[in-house]
């Protein structure tokens, strides 16, 4: 009996030491996957290829400062301003290429990977072998968006986008040429009507 | 020598001859004072420039000393109400300073309000009009601090919205092509399954 009240004792304090252990690394786990932050470094090593970079980090406090200056008189500036209220980051990464093949699946797989937690929500997923893919990723905490995520992929270029806070897609979509910022050079393709 | 010596000691006993030849002869030789004159090359005597303007000097230099004092009381007198106003509520002086972090240095203090006294209410105006100086120097510094502060964030915030306006665009793009492609499968189907419909 007491040999084995002994090794209950001697074992008790193991099972609960990786028990907490366990505990711990899966509360970490959950906070991992629950990161609306999407890491990007990982690409920073195709700006060499890349003929043209977008590298945009706007943490919160920077959102504050530029909420501002964003004048609400102005019309574009005050749809960005309504925008971004409420919003805590917006990071977008942008590689453009002279040639198609610069970048392999390796290099997607990084952020493809981090979005494929219970966490993120694939909504939208286009592919097309001539004009690349679109894949639309959002997070839900209680019922509302809480995070954004598109990751673009055409053969001459690859774009991440990662904006963590409440967003509003429909007016987001409208932005697109409302700036009188001049044009970038976004391919967007024309849709196609059939008679 | 004469045994009455008493000429030599004041000049009241009988004179010596020979002493009093000898006094002729020391006597061209006393002193008598008179201003002195070196002449010649290189012996010139020259006044300095602030001997000979000593006068005119301390005349400027006084003039010079009451236009300061001018000078410093418009200074605090134009200060006064600015420094109030920094003193104020901490979203007045974040108003004043735009986009400023807040500020650790200390600051005038405002002028206590005492409608009661009329004497007291004078010395407290007479204390405030001899305000220091050295606070409103260091007011001016550090509301110069601000406003390279200030200019230093507009300049990153300005960056900043042109950063913000193009990730916003290549997001709105990006999603419009989603949606474009959405609707384009949409439309697709519509025409595929349409023969089945009919």
């Amino acid at each position: 009996m007491k040999l084995i009240s002994k090794t209950l004792l001697r074992i008790a304090p193991l099972k609960f030491a990786s028990l907490l252990v366990l505990i711990v690394l899966g509360a970490s786990a959950t906070a991992m996957a629950q990161n609306p932050r999407i890491q990007m470094s990982q690409l920073d090593a195709l700006a060499a290829k890349a003929s043209e970079t977008v590298d945009v980090n706007i943490d919160e406090g920077l959102m504050q400062l530029t909420a501002k200056f964003l004048s609400s008189k102005d019309p574009d500036e005050a749809k960005a301003k309504d925008l971004i209220n409420g919003l805590k980051g917006i990071y977008v990464k942008s590689f453009e290429f002279e040639a198609a093949g610069q970048y392999s699946e390796a290099d997607i797989e990084s952020v493809r990977s981090q979005l494929r937690n219970s966490a993120w929500n694939r909504i939208v997923n286009v592919n097309s072998k001539k004009e690349g893919g679109v894949e639309v990723y959002l997070m839900h905490t209680a019922g509302q968006i809480s995070a954004l995520a598109i990751l673009s992929t055409e053969p001459k270029e690859i774009t991440i986008v990662n904006i963590i806070g409440p967003v509003d897609l429909e007016k987001l979509t409208e932005l697109e040429g409302h700036f009188g910022v001049p044009e970038l050079g976004i391919e967007v393709p024309k849709a196609r009507r059939k008679n | 020598m004469n045994s009455n010596d008493d000429y030599l000691w004041d000049k009241t006993g009988e004179p010596d001859p020979q002493i009093q030849q000898l006094e002729q002869i020391l006597g061209t030789l006393r002193y008598q004072p008179r201003p002195l004159q070196i002449t010649g090359p290189g012996f010139e005597v020259k006044r300095s420039f602030f001997r000979r303007n000593l006068p005119r000097l301390a005349i400027a230099a006084t003039i010079a000393m009451l236009l300061f004092g001018l000078g410093i009381w418009l200074g605090l007198q134009r200060e006064r109400p600015q420094a109030i106003t920094a003193s104020g509520t901490p979203q007045q002086k974040a108003n004043t300073i735009a986009q400023s972090p807040p500020s650790t240095a200390p600051e005038v203090p405002a002028a206590p309000a005492n409608d009661q006294n009329q004497g007291q209410a004078d010395t407290s105006r007479n204390r405030q009009s001899h305000a220091p100086i050295l606070a409103t120097y260091r007011l001016r510094s550090e509301r110069r601090k601000d406003q390279q502060i200030a200019l230093k964030n507009l300049k990153e915030a300005q960056a900043a919205k042109d950063q913000l306006m193009l990730a916003l665009r290549l997001t709105s793009a990006k999603l419009n092509f989603a949606q474009r492609k959405t609707q384009d499968l949409n439309q697709k189907d519509t025409v595929n399954n349409q023969h089945k419909i009919g």
